[in-house]
Parts: structure tokens; sequence; C-alpha cells
């Protein structure tokens, strides 16, 4: 529309009046009256209004001035036409005003939301606020949280506590195996992370307990809210040819939840973490150590570097999985999660091990080419019914796995040896909640079987003194069997008086494990079974009776949680090769109290004390030869191992979520009395372990802290984090009575700067050093050792739609004998962003570095690894949206 | 024939399609969302205790003729809530568990009409929904020549003495819409910020937003309401939700609750409730 107002001015002066009255009209360019416009006066250049009045629905206005100036502004606004405004003597006047339509230009201001903030018992984090445009994933958000800790395994902590439930809009899709979601969720679909403390998440125990663990919420935004979400990656890069492509869908309605995905690189990015549980949850009775895969023999690749995985993973890795979540009309809610992961790795290293004894060391070295493949599929079929009239769950897993690894052993011996390592897991646990009366019963029933038929193939032969008369021979193989079926059922009571709890556990136990092993050696062309002394056939059944009573005292936020339980153990062993049985009968208290003080909504105390009493597992009791891996040969013709543990520990929690302040120390000191000393023996090439009765005392020390500030105004992130870990034990080394002593301390700062709009910072600095001593020996195995590790990340934003980033790592380790190590590791890459998608270049390694030495030590074994590390590559990726 | 009688159906569909056009036009301009100020609000709900503040936040929609006025909190909770009921979360669930999606947030909504100054009130007490019309009782301002600037804005101190409430406003010409949080109305620009004199209560604008492009979040609109009521009636059922939830549910829903063991209906303290509308 044309641009024009016109203003007809008839100015009429009433000198004679005391009080001034303007009045008109006002109206748009076709003469209609406009109501509700505002007309005020105020003095010559200041904004300040003296008086106002507005328009009525003929268009007219009268306004009184009471101002003595000789000249006054008049001001005629209204949304939709362009606004009036002229000077006028400060007299008694008619003004009409013909305002021309004007589109009003009103002014946006949009506040961020607060970063962090707190509701209730609840934690908020805006995710708007930390994320950046180099995030992908809601898990790079949940990583860089103050007060959260995220460790290699994707286990999350807050404030030093491992959170209890991680939900996807107050759905638990996953439970222990969250890191899907963090790996899979872009962090634009979630409007905030919700840390909820003393959550329950059994409706009918709600008023009854609460648990002392968090649960984390990732909260959607509408934009992650019913609808299928597509999203991929395809990867292509050199050298040699490499791979990473991906296809994920996700569904998040209130009633229905999916995510699945197939995901394929041989980057070196490791996919096996995707599937890790972190949440163990001791759902059935007491001791849920029955279900955890056992194994007897190995192929020695225990020992870890400091560098990422990422770094010397050579890897050609498909993972696969879909996770459904239905909710049905009765609350009832039914998930089945299931994965295939199809892993293969090589890798080569190059080990320098030292067996430290109190007069001499043995060393051994070795050229150790490693191949292993992975085939594993895992399924979980979970119905939950969570009422407040009543619980129920019934988790069904099955799991299974087979797995196959080579290693080509170079050097002193060139050797091959080939373990095939299947796993078989079938389990249900049934849980039940009724209330009846103010008390609440509980029927938790669980059932596990699982078998691992190993086997394990050395080329040529090994320890020929053993096993051939010191004839040297072809191969021997070694084959081991365990089976373990569990069962464990409890019934159990809650009741309240005045605001304390008790709850009454009644349940009995059932394990069972059958373990069988034999040799056969093929010498000249012809396969020998060997004889008894290199066979195992036992029968292990412990049947366990408990009584458990907890009791919570409860005063406003303060708890005291008593538990006494109570059990009689039996054990029957028996040997089918020696044709003998020994059952033993105990009868154990185990108490436990922790006490959570919280003076003040900011500090919270716990203090804590548990014992356990343990019998140890048949493995450690085989009294026909077990060769554990090329060098290892195992005998414990040994009494059942007992162990009995007291923990103490003490813990400070700070949170102050409005300052951004989190920090915790945590101390734990615990003492062990075991029956059973561990005689290790080493000769050139080979060790032997054996138990032998002699009741001895182990020691260990922890000492964890964190504190963790935020700074809001320049979105900066700093953490500083210090670890101490102390053990002391005794041990027949070389037919030696010793005691190992080894202490680490770590010191761990993390700065992460958001502030600038072209630029984030990001830098992590490590500082180890761990010192292990054999008495009374008083050479200590390795000296000291030293690492120290730095990196730097910068993410550049250039453009809009253009960023780039470098990331430098320092690492320098070194020890007393060997000379200083030092490496220098870069990547860089850049990222445009076209609409929704993404294309991304990486270069990794530029440096090129070949190979990277490691030392670390573990009680009187000192290892130096130099391992092949990935060569330069590059990378494009191309990630897009559907 | 045919093809007289074929013109003649042909113009009357062009004039319909035209007529539906207009009215679809002009519906349009009327309903056009043209200004969105969001603000942060604090209510004392026991006159005698300072820390019984509770924090909402509520949307005034502007629109070409007329405002919204609601809790954001509260319609956006009965919009999930309604949501997940219809799919497939059960009912009972859903209203048993309802601060699940809401707190004590204001359930009333306001619609004042620029032209007329009449003011709709909409309010839904449990799962009854409850209105009103009436003239609008527009606040007589004194303007002081304080200024302070809010969200960037240049404001303009006025006072008011409105409801039983003295006020302290805070408005900018900047944006000349002649109104603001809940019945404050009549200053020459938008209202920003209100505190009463006794610090109970406060509104602070914390957003303004020109043209928003966001879905209206208002569960219930004013002409959805079937039950019309009274100004004192409404009043006095709000007061008794408030303070006497028992004695509430008796009289609309006719549900009592009794004690299982002894028969006799459960008594509880009543509550304190201090509205902002002291007027009888």
């Amino acid at each position: 529309m044309k641009l024009f107002f016109l203003i007809l001015v008839l100015p009429i002066c009433f000198n004679s009046f005391a009080q001034n009255i303007i009045s008109g009209k006002i109206s748009d360019t076709i003469g209609q009256p406009i109501t509700g416009a505002n007309i005020t006066l105020s003095k010559k250049y200041q904004p300040q209004i003296l008086s106002f009045t507005f328009s009525d629905s003929k268009g007219a206005y009268s306004l009184k001035c009471v101002n003595s100036l000789d000249s006054i502004e008049i001001n005629v606004t209204v949304v939709g036409y362009a606004s009036t405004k002229m000077m006028i003597l400060n007299l008694p006047q008619v003004l009409n005003f013909i305002l021309t339509e004007k589109e009003t230009i009103l002014p946006t201001v949009v506040v961020k939301p607060i970063p962090i903030f707190n509701k209730g018992d609840t934690t908020i984090y805006n995710v708007s606020s930390f994320s950046n445009k180099q995030d992908r994933l809601i898990g790079d958000i949940i990583a860089k949280l103050p007060g959260i800790e995220m460790d290699g395994n994707g286990q999350i902590k807050y404030n030093g506590k491992a959170i209890s439930n991680y939900y996807i809009d107050g759905l638990d899709l996953l439970e222990g195996k969250y890191n899907i979601a963090n790996q899979s969720i872009p962090y634009d679909l979630v409007d905030q992370i919700q840390l909820i403390d003393n959550h329950q998440p059994i409706k009918v125990l709600d008023s009854f307990t609460t648990p002392i663990t968090p649960a984390l919420n990732i909260k959607l935004n509408d934009k992650g809210k019913n609808r299928l979400i597509g999203k991929g990656k395809v990867g292509i890069g050199l050298t040699p040819t490499l791979l990473d492509n991906e296809l994920t869908f996700l569904k998040f309605k209130s009633n229905v939840q999916l995510i699945s995905s197939y995901k394929y690189n041989n980057t070196g990015l490791s996919l096996t973490n995707e599937l890790n549980n972190n949440i163990s949850i001791k759902q059935v009775g007491n001791n849920s150590e029955q279900n955890t895969k056992d194994d007897i023999l190995n192929t020695i690749t225990d020992f870890k570097t400091s560098l990422p995985l990422s770094r010397t993973l050579f890897n050609q890795t498909h993972l696969a999985y879909f996770n459904i979540l239905k909710l049905f009309k009765n609350t009832g809610e039914l998930k089945i999660n299931l994965s295939f992961l199809n892993d293969n790795t090589t890798s080569t290293e190059i080990t320098n091990t030292t067996f430290y004894t109190s007069f001499n060391t043995i060393n051994q070295r070795q050229i150790q080419k490693d191949n292993s493949n992975l085939n594993q599929l895992s399924s979980n079929f979970i119905y939950t019914l969570n009422k407040k009239q009543f619980y129920i769950k019934n988790t069904g897993k099955v799991q299974l796995s087979y797995s196959k690894e080579k290693s080509i052993i170079s050097d002193t011996n060139n050797l091959t040896q080939k373990l095939s390592n299947p796993f078989y897991q079938y389990s249900n646990d049934f849980l039940l909640y009724v209330p009846i009366k103010k008390k609440i019963y509980s029927i938790a029933s669980s059932f596990n079987y699982n078998e691992a038929p190993q086997m394990l193939e050395v080329v040529p032969g090994q320890f020929s003194q053993v096993f051939n008369s010191a004839f040297p021979f072809e191969k021997i193989s070694q084959y081991a069997t365990l089976d373990n079926f569990n069962t464990n059922n409890n019934i159990s009571f809650f009741s309240r008086f005045g605001k304390n709890q008790l709850q009454l556990k009644f349940g009995s136990e059932y394990v069972n494990k059958v373990i069988n092993t034999s040799i056969q050696k093929t010498y000249l062309q012809t396969k020998y079974n060997l004889n008894d002394s290199f066979q195992n056939n036992l029968n292990w059944k412990n049947s366990r009776i408990y009584f458990v009573s907890d009791i919570t005292f409860k005063e406003k936020k303060k708890k005291l949680i008593l538990s006494i339980p109570a059990e009689f153990s039996h054990v029957s062993l028996l040997d089918k090769i020696k044709k003998y049985e020994t059952k033993i009968s105990n009868f154990f208290v185990n108490p436990s109290v922790v006490l959570v003080l919280p003076s003040s909504s900011n500090f919270e105390t716990q203090l804590s004390y548990n014992s356990q009493s343990t019998f140890g597992s048949p493995a450690q009791l085989t009294s026909g030869l077990i060769l554990n891996s090329y060098r290892n040969i195992n005998q414990y013709d040994s009494l059942v191992p007992k162990t009995l543990q007291h923990i103490y520990s003490l813990s400070e929690f700070y949170k102050n979520p409005i300052k951004a302040i989190f920090g915790y120390l945590t101390f734990s000191y615990s003492k062990s009395r075991k029956n059973l000393i561990t005689k290790e023996t080493y000769y050139n090439f080979y060790s032997k372990a054996e138990s032998i009765e002699y009741t001895n005392n182990q020691f260990s020390f922890q000492l964890n802290t964190n504190l963790t500030k935020y700074f809001i105004p320049i979105k900066t992130n700093v953490s500083l984090s210090y670890s101490l870990n102390a053990i002391s034990f005794p041990q027949y080394l070389q037919n030696n009575f010793v005691t190992i002593k080894s202490i680490s301390n770590n010191v761990q700062l993390n700065i992460l700067i958001s502030k600038f709009k072209k630029a984030n910072f990001t830098s992590n600095s490590l500082f180890f050093i761990s010192k292990n001593e054999i008495s009374p020996n008083s050479s200590s195995p390795s000296g000291k050792i030293y690492r120290l590790q730095q990196s730097l990340k910068v993410f550049y934003f250039l453009f809009k739609n253009f960023s780039c980033f470098s990331n430098m790592s320092y690492y320098v380790t070194r020890d007393n004998e060997l000379v200083a190590k030092n490496y220098l590791f870069w990547d860089a890459g850049a990222k445009f962003s076209i609409k929704k998608n993404d294309i991304e270049f990486q270069l990794t390694n530029l440096t090129n570095t070949k190979y990277f030495t490691s030392i670390s030590a573990k009680n009187n074994v000192k290892q130096i690894i130099t391992q092949e590390i990935r060569p330069r590559n590059f990378l494009i990726k191309y990630f897009f949206n559907f | 024939m045919p093809n007289f009688s074929k013109n003649i159906r042909m113009k009357k569909n062009i004039i319909s399609i035209l007529f539906l056009l207009s009215v679809l036009a002009v519906f349009s301009q009327k309903n056009e969302f043209k200004y969105l100020c969001k603000f942060k609000c604090a209510f004392q709900r026991d006159s005698l205790n300072p820390q019984s503040k509770f924090t909402d936040i509520m949307y005034l929609n502007i629109f070409l003729n007329y405002s919204e006025y609601y809790s954001f909190l509260r319609q956006t909770g009965l919009k999930n809530m309604y949501s997940d009921m219809t799919g497939g979360v059960p009912l009972q669930n859903a209203s048993k568990d309802r601060s699940r999606y809401y707190d004590k947030n204001e359930s009333e909504v306001l619609t004042y009409d620029f032209k007329t100054k009449n003011l709709k009130v909409v309010d839904m007490l449990t799962s009854s929904t409850f209105c009103y019309e009436e003239k609008h009782q527009e606040p007589l301002w004194d303007i002081k020549q304080d200024t302070m600037s809010i969200l960037n804005q240049l404001c303009q101190k006025a006072i008011t003495t409105y409801k039983g409430r003295s006020y302290i406003a805070w408005f900018t010409n900047a944006i000349p819409y002649n109104i603001g949080p809940w019945q404050f109305t009549g200053l020459p620009g938008l209202i920003l910020k209100v505190t009463d004199t006794q610090n109970q209560f406060e509104f602070e604008c914390i957003e303004l937003i020109n043209s928003p492009k966001i879905e209206n979040p208002i569960f219930f609109m004013y002409n959805d309401c079937k039950k019309t009521i009274t100004k004192n009636r409404l009043k006095d059922l709000k007061k008794l939700k408030a303070t006497d939830y028992m004695e509430f549910a008796r009289q609309t829903m006719g549900v009592s609750v009794t004690d299982q063991k002894t028969g006799l209906e459960i008594k509880k303290p009543i509550k304190p409730y201090n509205p902002l509308d002291l007027t009888n």
C-alpha cells in the first residue's frame, strides 16, 4: 500500500480557558474511525508520558493537559497504522488525525531458557543451553552436562551415583542398555534431561520405599513425538577401504516407543558397548552373581592401553537391534529388545611381560596377532503391569553367543592358539507386589540356565614335560564345559510403623554348577585323551535359605536403613573323577547399615557398612590340570574358598543446581578374610597357579572425588577429579610368602568452553601415577609408572552451515626403566550442513603414528605393550534424516 | 436450456466459493495470532506465609480484535493428558496421576474483546467447565514519571488500586496494545510487569514474540463451555475447591469420602486461600 499519512490540523485557540483540552478524531484514509488508538502527551525529547487517552468507537478522543509548558508533543499510536508524532502549542484545540495503514514492527525478545534448575527432587537440564553445532546425539549432550559423568562403557553417574533407571518420556524402553538411546536419539529431539532423586518406579511401593539412586528421564520436544523418525549415515573412506553406515528408525508415542537400527563399520568405531547393561539391579534375592559368564579358558588379552579404543581397533562390526515398547489400555507394558552383533577384530601387539618375585624377575617377550569373531544374539521379553493395586513384572531373556579367537604368537616360540567360546543363556525373572490392608506382599522367582562349552587348541603342544614326558608334540586341545543352573525364590512383606518401614524377606536359592574338563594331545599324528589327572568332572550344589529383615527409619529426609540378612548355606561338591564328595554347611549373618543424612538442601552425607560371606566358584576347585591359556596351567586341589568381606564407606555429596556446582567425596575401605591363598609359580615361559590353605587378609582403600562448576554466563564447564586406589594382599610367590601392595593416583581436569559463537574448546588433562611393591623384598617390581595425557579439541564455526574441528592429543608414558615415550595424535575435519543433512570430512591420525607403547602394572606383573595403531585415514560421511 | 442452467450453476458455484473465501479471509484475519507475551507469575497462596509462593507461566495471546490469557503449563498439561488418554493411556491412570501433567496452575482462561470491552471467563474445576461474560471493569491508572527497562523495552510506571489490591505496573508505549496480564488494561502500551504493594503477586513478562508461529495450547475455549454460571458463584466454588476440597467434591460431584473404619466423612483442615480479586 502506498505509504503516506495526512494530518489535518485544525487548531482553534481558546486562550481564556485555564485547563487545556485537546480533542479530535482519529480515522483511517477512507474516513473510517479507528477505535482504541493511544493518544499521549509528553515533553519534547522525553519518553515519559504526561497524560493519555484512547479513541472511542467513533474514533473521538479528548485529553486534558495539566502541564504548564508552552509546547508539548502529541503522539498517536495504534497497531496496524503508522504512528504520528508532532509538537503542538499547549492550548485547547481540536486535532484530527488520519492514519495510514502500516504494519507495526513489534519487538521480539526471546529469553534463553535457564540451563539448570530444580523442581522438587528433580534437577532439570535444558538441552538447548548445552548443545552446540558439533553435537549429534543425546549421548553427546549427557556426557558434558555438569554433575554427570559417563564412563567408557557408557554408564551414567549423577554426582557420583550410578543411575537406576533411564526413561524416554517417562517410559523405560531399554532398561540397562540405555547406551542404545544415547547413540541413537538426535539431541534436537530432546527438550530436557531430568535427573530425579528419590524416584520409586513401582507404584505399589511409592509411599513405602524410595531408592537412594537417581533416575534419568529424557523429555522429548514436539519434534520428537508422534512420528516415525528416520536417520541414516553413509560413510566411505581410505585406506584401506573404509565404510561407516547406519540406518535408524525411531518412534516415540505416548503408548508406543521404538528404536531400531542397523549399523556397520570398519573404521575402528566400537559398537559392542551399545549393548552393555549398565544397570545391575538385584531384583530377586540377594545373590545375583550366578548369571555372569565364568570363563575357564582364555587367550590372555587382559591389559588395556590408555589410548581410546578407536585408535587401536581394527574391526568389521555389524550391529542390528530392534527395541519396542507397547503400552496397553490396562496400563500393561510389553517390551521386546532384540539385538544381533557380529564383531570381527584383529590386533597386533608386542608384549614384554615381567613377573616379579621376591628374589628374581622373569621376562617374557612375544608378538601376538589376534583374530576374533563374535556372533551374539540377545533377546529380552518383558511384561510389566505397574498399578496402584498391584505390580507384576516378568522378564524372559535368551542370549546365544558364539565367539572364536585365534592368536599367532611368535618370537620365543612360534605357536597358534584357537579358542572357541560359545555361551547360551536362558533366564526368567518374575516379581509380584500386592498391597493388602496397608501392607505389601511380594513374590519373586527367578531361574537361570547357562552353558559354556569352551575349547582351546594350542599348536604346537605346550608344557611337554607335563603332558608328554618332555617330548615335543604337535597339538594340545583343552575342553572345558561349565553348565550352570540356579533358581531363587522368595516371599516378602512390607509394613509401615509411623514414618518407618519394615521389610521381611524369606527365600531360598539353589545353584548347580557342573564342570567337565578334559585334555587331548596329538603326538606323532595320533590323538591321545589324557588320563584322570588331566580331567575334571565336578558337580557343585549350593543350597541357601535366607531370611532378611530390612528396617528403614525415617525422620524428614534422614534415613537409616538397617539390613540383617541371615542365611544357612549348604555346599556339596562331588568330584566324579576322584570319586569323593565334600559337604560344608555354614550359617552367615551379614548385616549392613546405610545412613543418609541430608544436612541441608545441598549437602548429603552417606555412611555405610556391609559385610558379605561368599563361597568361591567351583572353577577354583578343579583338581585335574587345566590349560587356561597357552602359557597357564591351573590346578586347585583345595578346600572350598570362603571369603568374609567387610566394607566401610563414607560419602559426602554436594549439589547446587542453581549455581551449577556439583561435587562428591567417597572413601571406601574393605577388608577381606580368605581361607585360601594363591600360589603362583613362574617358569621361563609359563606360570602355574594353585590354591593352598592359609587364612589371610586383603585390604583395599579407595578415594574418589570430583568437583564440577558450570559458569553459566561464560558457558564454561570445569571439572576436576581425583581418585586413589590402594590394595594390599599376601601371595605365595615362587615358594615365598610375600605381600603385594599397589597404589595408583589419578588426577583429571576437563574444561569445556562454549561461550564463543565462532569456536568451542574442550581440554582434557590426565595425570596418572602408580606404584607396586613386593615385600619383604625392598625392590619394587616396576618402580613408579607415570602417564600424562593432554588433549585439546577445537571446533570452529566459520559460517552458518560450515564448521571444522581439530583434535590434538599428546601422551607421555614412562617408568624407572624405560625412557619416556611421547606420542602426538592429530585429527581434523569439516562439516557442511545442507538443510537437515550434513556432510562430514574426517582425517584421522594425521601424524601417521604407527605404534603406541604403553606400560601397565598389576600386582606383581608389569607389561609393556606396543600396539599397532590405525593408519592415517580419510573418511567422508553423509548424515541424512527423513 | 441445459447450457443456461449450467451457467447459472457455475455462477452459483463461483459466488459460493467467493463467499467462502471472503468468510475465510475475514475469519483468518480475525484469528491472526499477532503477538505473544509470556509472563512468569508468582502467586502467594497463603497471605500469611511468604514461603507459599507458587510460580506459573501465563501466556497473553494477542489477536487482531481480542486477547486470551491463560496458564500455559495448565493448558499444555491438559492437552497432553487428553492426548495420552485418546492415545491409549487409560483414563483412570491419567486422571489419577494428574500431577504428572500439571500442578496447582491457574485454571482460568480469560478472553478480552478490544472493541466491546467484554471479558469472557471460562474455568475448568476438576472435570466441569464453568463460564460467564461481563463488561470489563478497567483499572484507573495514575501514571508516574519513573522508568525501567524490561526486556530491552523502556517502561513507565503506573499505579492503581484494583479489585481490593494496590498495584505498581510498568508499561511500554513501544508496543501499543492497551492490555497486560490478568485483567490489567487501560494503559497506553503493553504492561510488562505488575506487582502488588504487599508483594504477594507478581507478573513479569519474560518473552515477547511477534507473529508467533506456535500452536495455541488452549485446551478448552469459552465456546466449548456448556455451564454458564454467575461470577460470584464461580468465585465461591473456586474458594471452596481451594480451601475444602471434600466439601467442593460433595457439592459439585455429589461425592463424599468416608473413612473405611468409622464410616464417617473425612474432614481435612481448611486450607488458606488468597485470590487476586478481593471484591465480593
